[in-house]
């Protein structure tokens, strides 16, 4: 009967395992295998660690890339985490048209990378956009967003935050509503003003949600693709050429398979590393319910 | 376990049934599949051209195969690398040296000698020439011409300008000319911004065909070194830069975004395009009179030319009838058809380029010997299996300078060229 209950649950998880071997460790194993080798999709040729030497030691733009996209996560998840997080706690407010305001919040989430590309194209235009019209009304000369190397990885930055009512919100949301009302009442009779509660009481309580959006967070900084792809091209000067866009037009427009793959494990390794680092960080700064220290 | 066998089983017959359901029989004729991309116009027009042939046919079949533009160079990339591709593509020309050294088409010597009814004679030699690779043909150019300017000659006329047409005529139509009308033809509105710009800046690699025109060269002979900040092609820069940043005579991208000057819009003097965008222009414009003149060209110098290769591919278990229906693709009919009736493009024969009824037309564009002397004129387009790799460098060199964010063109065209020879020193692949 155990046997066979066995065989069945192998047969129900057949599905994923087949899924997971062929559509993920597959895929793995041959990006491996193809950063030893050139692959132009018609011949292989065995190159050794030329990929990986040539990335390092040769290939300019991947250091500028890399540049890029570091500088663009530096601040890109403090400020998306802190809006995410002020977003929330306003949201977690008891006043009316809540519900809307949670929808509205949320709504730009959910528009196709493509169009909030283009819509943020027009907002950040020299001569017309909308932001220049604001930073001109304050008495400032207008910015060249998107053609100044100065200033376009800003526009990202800026850019990112009208995702913060996304996902990483919902979760802090979920967050804030799951630290019982006790804390505070008791942190109230104790004297404790509002920023101190907030301080003292919520954001230790809210750490390994914020763990969380923080790990989270790095490792989808360093997958900006659509709207550099989309805006600027990686342009101008490689001002925008994010690692992931690198790697893409590595991989399929100068289809050299062997150096994008190399360029994928680089990447494996560096959000590896900086996720290691965070965990380790985290012990300082993140507090468990409960948990032993 | 018996209950196991059995859902296996059933899952083996569904996945079988569903397969066989993806076969399709045919009607006996050998079915050949023509790949090729384009706007709905376009492929249209090469539907149409399908059905003539196979209307012609009692023993093949052609099956149209669009792709969208966007990804048509990966799909046919995959489909050749995999061994499933089409019988007969088109080939945009940027594409067609790195797939030609792989040996994925068809050399077509043999085929035409055989033929005794086809001959070369009548193509332009440039055209023949874009789809050769060792000595060897392997492609018939289709949708063939060059870079030239596209003015509005109602702006030009509001200008009291002569028409550019005529002062080519004359041989007076030169670079300074060029800026001067540019200059001129540039306008602010009430509100202190530009409402119509004289010229634009063209796309790359377009901007590469005027350092040529300028004198210049875009690679050396051996196509191994990029040529493009020498002398003349530092100049090229520093006429663009002025032109747009001095003069301000031609828009910036944020001025040019959302199409606010494009051509069809009214408000642009002057446009650099291929040959292939009248079709588009005589369809959208309405409101101002149009035509088209050969840039500016120092003497000695050549203009670009670039085609489409139409090919064969390499494993097509068809090739004479493929070659029938290539044939019949690039015959004088149905050249005639594309370009004298319905006025589509370029032809790359020249029994058709030269005839009275292509040469006078009644509609936009109607120098239509501006095609044939830029043609005439022209030699093709030094594109080799690097392209990828070197262009985006060299442009990327120049992004600051034609910004407007640094005005030093010497230094932006020595770094371009630095940029684009350590790409080009590396090996290929790499």
């Amino acid at each position: 009967m155990k046997k066979r209950e066995a065989l069945w649950g192998w047969i129900l998880i057949s599905p994923w395992i087949i899924g997971f071997l062929c559509f993920t460790a597959g895929p793995m194993l041959t990006s491996l295998y193809l950063s030893f080798h050139t692959y132009d999709l018609h011949s292989m040729e065995f190159v050794g660690a030329a990929n990986y030497q040539r990335l390092f030691f040769v290939d300019r733009i991947f250091w500028k890339s890399l540049q890029v996209t570091m500088t663009y996560a530096v601040l890109s998840v403090p400020l998306g985490i802190a809006a995410s997080l002020a977003l929330a706690v306003l949201l977690n407010q008891k006043v009316g048209g809540l519900k809307l305001f949670r929808t509205l919040f949320y709504l730009p989430s959910i528009v196709p990378g493509v169009a909030s590309a283009l819509l943020w194209q027009w907002l950040l235009n020299t001569d017309n956009g909308a932001l220049n019209q604001v930073v001109e009304w304050v008495g400032l000369p207008p910015v060249d967003w998107l053609q100044n190397e100065k200033f376009t990885i800003y526009a990202f930055v800026l850019m990112s935050l009208w995702g913060a009512g996304g996902m990483r919100m919902v979760i802090f949301l979920a967050g804030l509503q799951g630290i019982s009302d006790n804390y505070h009442e008791a942190a109230m009779l104790d004297g404790a003003g509002a920023w101190r509660r907030f301080r003292s009481v919520t954001l230790p309580l809210l750490s390994p949600v914020m763990f969380f959006n923080v790990v989270m967070g790095v490792i989808g900084s360093f997958q900006v693709f659509t709207s550099a792809y989309v805006m600027t091209g990686g342009g101008p000067n490689n001002a925008t050429r994010f690692y992931a866009l690198y790697l893409f037009t590595t991989a399929f427009e100068q289809f050299k398979l062997g150096k994008a793959s190399a360029m994928a494990w680089v990447l494996f390794i560096i959000l590896l590393a900086l996720t290691g680092i965070q965990f380790a960080a985290g012990k300082r700064w993140v507090h468990y319910e409960g948990a032993s220290r | 376990m018996k209950g196991i066998k059995q859902t296996l089983r059933f899952v083996f017959l569904v996945a079988v049934a569903s397969l066989s359901g993806c076969m399709k029989s045919d009607d006996g004729k050998i079915q050949l599949r023509y790949m090729a991309w384009g706007n709905p116009e376009q492929l249209e027009l090469e539907e149409r051209m399908c059905a003539k042939f196979n209307e012609r046919q009692d023993r093949v079949h052609v099956r149209f195969f669009k792709v969208p533009s966007s990804a048509y160079g990966n799909k046919m990339l995959v489909m050749l690398a995999s061994h499933t591709a089409p019988d007969i593509m088109r080939v945009d020309h940027y594409g067609f040296p790195s797939l030609v050294k792989k040996d994925y088409f068809y050399a077509l010597d043999d085929l035409i000698k055989e033929d005794k009814g086809f001959s070369l004679d009548d193509f332009f030699k440039s055209a023949i020439d874009e789809g050769r690779y060792n000595g060897k043909l392997y492609g018939l150019n289709v949708l063939f011409g060059g870079p030239l300017i596209y003015y509005n000659k109602t702006l030009v006329k509001n200008a009291g300008l002569e028409d550019p047409y005529d002062l080519f005529r004359q041989g007076k139509w030169t670079w300074d000319a060029f800026r001067e009308y540019a200059i001129k033809m540039t306008k602010k509105g009430s509100h202190g911004r530009y409402s119509q710009f004289g010229a634009s800046i063209p796309y790359m690699p377009i901007t590469y065909a005027t350092v040529q025109v300028r004198g210049g060269q875009i690679m050396d002979p051996s196509q191994t070194r990029v040529m493009l900040s020498n002398e003349s092609g530092t100049e090229t820069w520093k006429f663009w830069y002025e032109l747009r940043h001095k003069y301000h005579a031609a828009p910036t991208p944020s001025q040019s975004a959302n199409s606010v000057f494009s051509f069809e819009s009214g408000k642009l003097g002057m446009y650099f395009d291929f040959m292939g965008m009248t079709p588009r222009y005589r369809q959208v414009i309405k409101s101002f009179d149009w035509d088209v003149v050969p840039m500016p060209c120092v003497p000695g110098s050549k203009y670009i030319v670039k085609g489409n290769q139409l090919s064969m591919y390499a494993e097509t278990k068809h090739p004479k009838e493929a070659w029938e229906f290539m044939k019949f693709l690039t015959s004088p009919e149905i050249e005639k058809q594309l370009a004298i009736d319905l006025r589509r493009t370029f032809p790359s024969r020249k029994s058709i380029a030269y005839s009275k009824e292509y040469l006078k037309s009644d509609i936009a564009p109607r120098h239509i010997d501006s095609f044939l002397y830029t043609i005439e004129h022209g030699v093709p387009f030094p594109i080799t299996s690097r392209w990828n790799d070197w262009v985006g460098e060299y442009n990327s060199g120049l992004d600051n300078l034609m910004s407007g964010n640094s005005s030093d063109v010497k230094g932006a065209a020595q770094e371009a060229k630095k940029r684009a020879d350590l790409a080009l020193s590396t090996r290929e692949g790499l």
